[in-house]
């Protein structure tokens, strides 16, 4: 019911925002550009359950929130929300300009260091909630667009064409907000740059899950608590074909860590995007003794920011006789807010 | 209310410095004008470092009594921020010449990604700055 009232209140929202950007068959100009290449929420890497198990590498997006749910083979349904934002500029952080961004390594990183919350229903145990919260930080992404030379120039160059529209004389200085340059075909194009050009990007991240018991959030109520850090790197050969890897460690207190490394290939099209991934995952204590696991997801992005994403992966699970796998498959719905 | 920019006649060229903060696209065109005609044109944009300059051609002197006016559109480049300052200022010998109404504004700016704009249409007159040192605002 939670969910479904979620799922109502974000779509009206993404509707609102389409029906703001103008006619029905035009599109608002950066809702590709913000939709392209989001990463994982990082709270859900803490709760194992993003779509991909080989994350993305690329720059973190402004605001997104993910409605998630997971079908395991042989378990229940789990459903799951997440909010996830860059703290830089929503708490005051500021650019003297574009070069400066550009030549500053360390406000980069702070600029696209995201915070991540999340919270799943545990249909283990009734009245449990389990929960995330993460960082992410790109420590680099040659697809970031505000990197972007010619992107810059071509608005700049756009700005300049339209403003000869504007009236030589106007009683008020500052006019309203309206739509005088098409900024569209600019960010069209620049993120067909984008995606069929060579390039890498690598983030880190670090997130924490638990379960809170009875739903409460008080310092006694929280356990199984387990910490996730990961390594991802993104190579983009140019015409959108994109490599992906990972390492990721997972341990709690009382447990031995688990390993997680792989590789996916990636093809990138304009509304969507395609992956098979190859990866191993371990078993407590032995970095080296583990299963093999293969997955394939797939995202449909949509108007308003939407994007469609749905998995099919292989799991693997310790049982008397040792290691076995079964599959899952999860599906979600992300909204980037954009600004 | 009109805005006039205090300039000493006999110094040296004017400069026109078109500035924007945090990230801000700024582009559109300038002009002085004389007798309802353009005497000096030129299209602006801050760009990637925020600011461009423009060295007048027109001599202090002969710029007395003449309209700088502009038009600009902004848009907000960087994802998350969605205010800037803009500022115009006029520098000759190396000062920024005195105003009776700043011409800088403070305001929320849309993002570039939105498809929309925020637009500023002003202009000021050029004036002689009296001998005085008094603030003329």
């Amino acid at each position: 019911m939670r969910t479904c009232l979620v799922l109502s209140v974000l779509l009206s929202l993404a509707h609102s925002d389409h029906a703001m950007a103008g006619p029905s068959d035009s599109l608002v100009a950066g809702e590709f550009i913000l939709n392209y290449d989001a990463p994982e929420s990082p709270a859900f890497v803490a709760l194992g359950m993003t779509p991909a198990n080989i994350l993305r590498a690329s720059v973190a997006k402004p605001a997104a929130a993910t409605l998630l749910s997971q079908f395991t083979s042989g378990a229940k349904i789990d459903n799951g929300v997440g909010l996830d934002f860059c703290p830089y500029f929503v708490f005051g952080g500021r650019l003297k300009n574009i070069v400066e961004y550009r030549e500053s390594g360390w406000r980069r990183l702070v600029a696209n260091t995201q915070l991540s919350f999340a919270t799943v229903e545990d249909t283990s145990a009734q009245g449990d909630l389990r929960f995330g919260v993460g960082i992410r930080a790109t420590l680099f992404d040659a697809h970031d667009p505000l990197r972007n030379d010619k992107l810059g120039n071509d608005i700049d160059d756009a700005l300049v064409a339209a403003a000869t529209k504007l009236p030589v004389e106007s009683d008020e200085e500052v006019l309203p907000i309206g739509t005088y340059a098409n900024l569209k075909e600019v960010y069209s194009q620049a993120r067909d740059r984008v995606r069929t050009s060579p390039g890498s990007a690598m983030s880190v991240g670090w997130a924490m899950s638990g379960r809170l018991r009875g739903a409460v959030a008080r310092s006694d109520s929280i356990d199984s608590e387990q910490h996730t850090v990961w390594l991802s790197y993104r190579y983009s050969f140019g015409g959108g074909l994109d490599l992906l890897a990972l390492a990721q460690t997972r341990a709690c207190k009382e447990c031995h860590p688990t390993y997680r490394s792989g590789i996916a290939v990636r093809s990138n099209a304009r509304t969507w995007d395609f992956s098979g991934e190859l990866f191993f995952d371990s078993i407590r204590g032995d970095a080296l003794s583990g299963k093999v696991g293969l997955a394939l997801n797939g995202e449909l992005r949509l108007v308003g920011g939407l994007g469609l994403i749905a998995a099919l992966t292989t799991e693997p699970i310790t049982n008397a006789g040792g290691v076995d796998s079964r599959i899952r498959m999860r599906s979600s719905i992300r909204w980037n807010a954009g600004q | 209310m009109s805005r006039y920019c205090l300039v000493d006649p006999s110094g040296g060229a004017l400069r026109v410095v078109l500035s924007a903060n945090n990230g801000v696209r700024v582009g559109g065109d300038c002009a002085l004008r004389k007798d309802n005609a353009d005497l000096e044109g030129w299209n602006v944009r801050t760009g990637d470092t925020g600011s461009t300059t423009h060295d007048l051609r027109t001599s202090p002197r002969d710029a007395l009594k003449l309209l700088l006016r502009w038009r600009l559109l902004c848009c907000s480049f960087v994802p998350g921020v969605d205010s800037g300052r803009i500022a115009l200022e006029v520098i000759q010998d190396g000062v920024a010449c005195p105003m009776t109404k700043p011409a800088q504004w403070e305001m929320t700016v849309p993002p570039c990604t939105g498809d929309s704009q925020r637009p500023i249409v002003a202009s000021l007159v050029f004036a002689e700055r009296p001998q005085s040192t008094e603030d003329p605002s």
